[in-house]
């Protein structure tokens, strides 16, 4: 099992892999959704119009539901952020899958578990086999880099949280000494754009980050490929930050680029699914189950343009990883 | 004072995301329909007390130096020998003061002021007769060890006969705090409030409503003509109560003369970098004072005047004044912001506040609204509170939901929460713990003053609006604010109001839930419906007995009851909605007068479901999660709005957290 050539990384050409990376989000977004769900339903269910009342012009019920001085709320919060976090961790197990498939493509299959076709008919009916096993390489593939990713996650999160509290902070402080010499609006807008700053240094860390993902996937499908023993998850880790640095140091504005054009596009799709809720509304049956459509056609096209940016991420890295591993073996 | 309305808004906003869309009405309201006017109402108030003053600011030192003459007529039956008066900058001198020691939080004002503030008479003189009398020398502004300054009494030496008028002059000084409530300076800056010596109301009897400047307590005064000079650098922009008829520039100074009848305060601000607009509404010239970059916030206030001011004369009768100015003070002083005086407001609102976030208008709107509820109809604000700051809340509310539709406070992110039910839902926490109706400075803690005074009283009075309907609301408001329009009404005369324009049951609610912490709880208790059926059994009939045999009912038939029962005190009408497997739907109305009522039911299907108040009538109602049930056997509309919204949005929270 090889990577593919840069070249030949398409998210397009992976539609199981992104389906199977959405379903994963759904599913576990169920789990999220249950606490919630469960409190309105033993609140409002019971009603002819079920929790219709709860999406009323005016939200008398609605008010009502999240006012309640009993636990009600506390409890549902917090155990919705636990699920949150926890399925943030989880869900790098699939997410490490879909980025194994976009690198090594048809070649997961190439793994030893899986005999060549001998002709096309061959090929034909074996071809749900060839896809299970793909799956099933990819997702030990996702097993291997969970740790590593998962650290990533961590290490990410932190540093998004500090770029982001130094930003308050900082844009707190100017907005403080310029109120007197610009006046509280403009000095307000300044903390804005030092905010956006901030942001914006987020956004470009996180797209390191996302370089330093696809190294570190990469690099554990080629381990598992050539049967070497797994690197501890810290040291994968670093060697993946290692490579997403030199990186973007070569071509941090052309992936700056690339993820940007397809977070823009993220953002449309949400648009999309915020129309489409403030224009049905709290109406149910067929307007619930479009709705419904819609939403997930919108986390549908999120995740493969996830996809379609971690693809251009492993172009950006597979050459610095290769010159990397070529280097070594060049030196005898 | 103070419109910033319930503290669940922000976690409102921040849940609003998860549960995604909800329908709307907002849209504009339909045209105007006077009302009540065939109700007198006075032109001009009874002229009790007249004030000619001239006022220096020095914007370093942030001080005031007044001079004047008050002109003060005894209107009521008894020789008075004493007069009574307010030192309201006092409250600000220490932490000694009534105001500053009073233990309740929750409120604004809360904090302790930089820099304290002071009122320093120098002079109070009556001439009588060619007589100089030094009434300041014979002062007593403290009582006892009580360090409080707010409430002076001043002996006269001889007592003023019923009719008779006196003559005061007057010199003092104001060293204004830092802004702590309502007045004060931040930078340059100032916002000058309750700032001159002022003589409590006289009652009829002959005794003077004084008391100290209380925390949570505000003003009553009597009316009268204001005749004020403010003497500012000339970089300054003035704002201030009253109609300009004099400004000129001189020494470097600028000189403003405001005289306004008709009123019982004045206050004015001045500041080196206000912005002006002006727009004259509806026969009103409007002047937004505001700060430089504030220009969408200017206009945002100008528009809910547009529609304020023909709404409010509509609904309670022409604002008769020639002007209003409306101030927004900098961010960096919000406690000078949301406040009323006659002529002047004071809005507010930081520096972004979205559209859709509706509470600039909202602050504006209620702030107007109190030129009737304070300004017109000048209750004693202090002693009753309810009554000018509940009734207009109330108002703030009707006028939101006219103008904004049902979604008039938030409409943003596809959720939409009305101002009324905003105050319904605040109120709900404290409906147990004190009466509505009581003086200020007996509510426990700043929180209930907040929660009863204004918004149980704006939920009571919606209740009645949604119940009685809005013709008879409007009639009955319209009513109480052109009777009482340039009086001192109490509460009676509002109860007596209600009871005369919407009946006896309307007047008796209000008095209960004002005065009795009146409260009620409607309730689906229990439903049940069957085939109809022959009954089975023995009967004796015509001198024969006879044995009908069991026999399964005949389809297409059914009867049954619903069980509705009504906790609580308060007694007021209600509808009933029986729904039945098919998806017909019945209204019968319930007068509930009893406690409990079966409503009977017939129908071609199944009795599915009952709801007490489908139409959300009764705001008052304390616990509407159990104002439905469903019948055994038979499941609701579940949650699945909640659990697709909650669904996506965690999908959408997991692609953000968890590339």
């Amino acid at each position: 099992m090889r990577p593919l050539d840069p070249s030949a990384i398409h998210a397009r050409k992976r539609p199981v892999a992104i389906a199977t990376m959405f379903v994963a989000e759904l599913a576990w977004a169920f789990v999220v959704a249950t606490p919630v769900h469960e409190w309105a339903g033993r609140a409002w269910g019971a009603h002819p119009d079920g929790d219709a009342v709860l999406f009323a012009p005016g939200g008398r019920d609605l008010l009502l539901w999240l006012g309640q001085e009993d636990a009600g709320l506390s409890v549902t919060a917090r155990t919705t952020l636990v699920l949150l976090v926890v399925g943030a961790v989880l869900l790098q197990l699939p997410f490490g899958a879909l980025v194994a498939s976009l690198a090594f493509g048809r070649e997961v299959a190439a793994a030893p578990s899986v005999p060549p076709a001998n002709d096309a008919e061959e090929a034909h009916v074996a071809a749900p086999v060839v896809r299970s096993l793909r799956l099933v390489t990819a997702l030990k593939i996702g097993v291997g880099a969970w740790l590593p990713l998962a650290a990533l996650l961590a290490f990410s999160a932190l540093l998004s949280v500090i770029v982001l509290s130094l930003g308050g902070i900082v844009s707190s402080l100017m907005e403080h000494s310029l109120t007197a010499s610009l006046g509280d609006a403009r000095a307000f807008t300044v903390r804005l754009v030092v905010l956006a700053l901030f942001a914006a240094l987020a956004a470009v860390l996180g797209v390191i980050v996302d370089l330093a993902r696809a190294a570190v996937v990469r690099e554990v499908g080629v381990s598992a490929a050539v049967g070497a023993s797994s690197s501890p998850g810290w040291s994968t880790m670093l060697r993946g930050l290692r490579t997403a640095m030199t990186t973007a140091r070569r071509s941090l504005g052309r992936a700056t680029l690339g993820w940007a054009g397809r977070a823009v596009g993220g953002v449309a799709l949400v648009a999309i699914g915020y129309v489409a809720a403030t224009a049905l509304g709290g109406r149910g049956g067929a307007a619930l189950t479009g709705l419904f459509i819609v939403h997930q056609a919108v986390v549908l096209g999120r995740v493969a343009l996830r996809a379609s940016w971690m693809a251009r991420a492993l172009a950006l890295v597979a050459p610095v990883q290769d010159e990397r591993e070529a280097k070594p073996s060049a030196a005898p | 004072m103070d419109a910033r309305p319930f503290g669940l808004s922000a976690l409102v906003v921040a849940l609003s995301g998860l549960l995604g869309g909800t329908a709307d009405a907002r849209g504009p309201a339909g045209a105007e329909e006077p009302s009540a006017t065939d109700v007198p109402m006075a032109e001009h108030p009874a002229r009790v007390v007249d004030y000619m003053l001239r006022a220096t600011l020095d914007p370093a030192l942030h001080t005031v130096h007044g001079e004047g003459t008050i002109v003060w007529t005894n209107v009521s039956s008894q020789p008075v020998s004493q007069l009574w008066m307010h030192l309201y900058l006092n409250a600000f001198k220490n932490q000694s003061t009534v105001f500053m020691r009073a233990p309740v939080g929750g409120f604004r004002g809360s904090t302790v002021p930089k820099e304290w503030g002071t009122i320093d008479v120098r002079k109070l003189t009556w001439s009588d007769a060619g007589t100089q009398h030094d009434l300041w020398a014979k002062a007593q502004l403290k009582r006892g060890d009580d360090e409080d300054e707010t409430d002076a009494a001043v002996p006269l030496p001889r007592a003023v006969a019923p009719g008779e008028t006196i003559t005061l002059e007057m010199v003092w000084d104001d060293k204004l705090p830092s802004i702590v409530e309502r007045t004060g300076f931040d930078g340059s800056f100032h916002m000058v409030a309750q700032w001159f010596p002022k003589i409590a109301k006289i009652e009829t009897d002959g005794t003077f409503a004084h008391f100290p400047f209380h925390h949570l307590g505000e003003f009553y005064a009597d009316y009268g003509k204001y005749d004020v000079t403010v003497d500012v650098p000339e970089a300054y922009v003035v704002g201030a109560t009253g109609t300009v008829t004099e400004s000129r520039v001189e020494n470097g100074r600028r000189l403003e003369r405001h005289v306004q009848d008709d009123i019982h305060d004045f206050a004015w601000t001045a500041w080196d970098k206000f912005q002006t607009r002006k727009e004259t509404i509806d026969g009103v010239a409007c002047t937004i004072l505001y700060p430089p970059g504030y220009e969408g916030h200017a206009e945002r206030e100008l528009a809910t005047m547009r529609f304020a001011i023909p709404h409010y004369g509509a609904r309670y009768g022409k604002y008769p004044y020639p002007l209003l100015t409306l101030v927004h003070p900098p961010a960096s002083a919000p406690e000078a912001g949301g406040m009323e005086y006659p002529t002047l407001i004071t809005t507010g609102g930081g520096s972004y506040i979205p559209n859709g976030v509706d509470l600039i208008e909202l602050v504006t709107i209620h702030e107007f609204g109190h030129q009737y509820f304070y300004g017109l109809i000048g209750s004693h604000e202090t002693q009753w509170p309810f009554l000018d700051e509940g009734l207009n809340s109330y108002a703030e509310a009707e006028a939101m939901g006219q103008w904004l539709g049902k979604s008039s406070f938030i409409d943003l992110l596809g959720l939409g929460i009305g101002d009324a039910e905003g105050h319904a839902e605040r109120a709900r926490h404290y409906a147990h713990d004190d009466r509505v109706a009581q003086p200020a400075y007996a509510f426990g803690t700043g929180s209930s003053y907040g929660a009863l005074v204004y918004s149980r009283t704006a939920t009571i009075l919606e209740t009645l609006r949604r119940v009685y309907g809005d013709k008879a609301m409007q009639r009955t408001m319209g009513a109480y604010a052109r009777r009482f329009r340039f009086q001192h009404p109490v509460p009676g005369d509002l109860i007596e109001t209600f009871t005369r324009e919407m009946g006896k049951e309307a007047g008796e609610f209000l008095r209960a839930a004002l005065f009795d912490k009146g409260w009620v709880d409607f309730k689906v208790e229990a439903m049940s419906s069957h085939a109809v059926r022959v009954a089975a059994g023995i009967f004796d009939r015509d001198g024969k007995r006879a044995t009908t045999p069991s026999a399964p009912g005949a389809p297409g038939r059914y009867e049954g009851w619903a069980l509705v029962s009504r906790r609580g005190t308060l007694r007021i009408p209600v509808e009933v909605e029986l729904l039945s497997e098919d998806g017909a739907r019945t209204r019968v109305p319930w007068d509930g007068t009893s406690e409990t009522i079966r409503v009977p039911y017939t129908g071609s299907s199944a009795l599915r479901a009952a709801v007490v108040d489908p139409d959300q009538r009764v705001l008052l109602d304390e616990n509407p999660e159990n104002d439905f049930a469903t019948a055994p056997g038979h499941t609701g509309g579940g949650a699945p709005r909640t659990l697709e919204r909650a669904t996506y949005w965690s999908e959408l929270v997991l692609g953000a957290i968890a590339p």
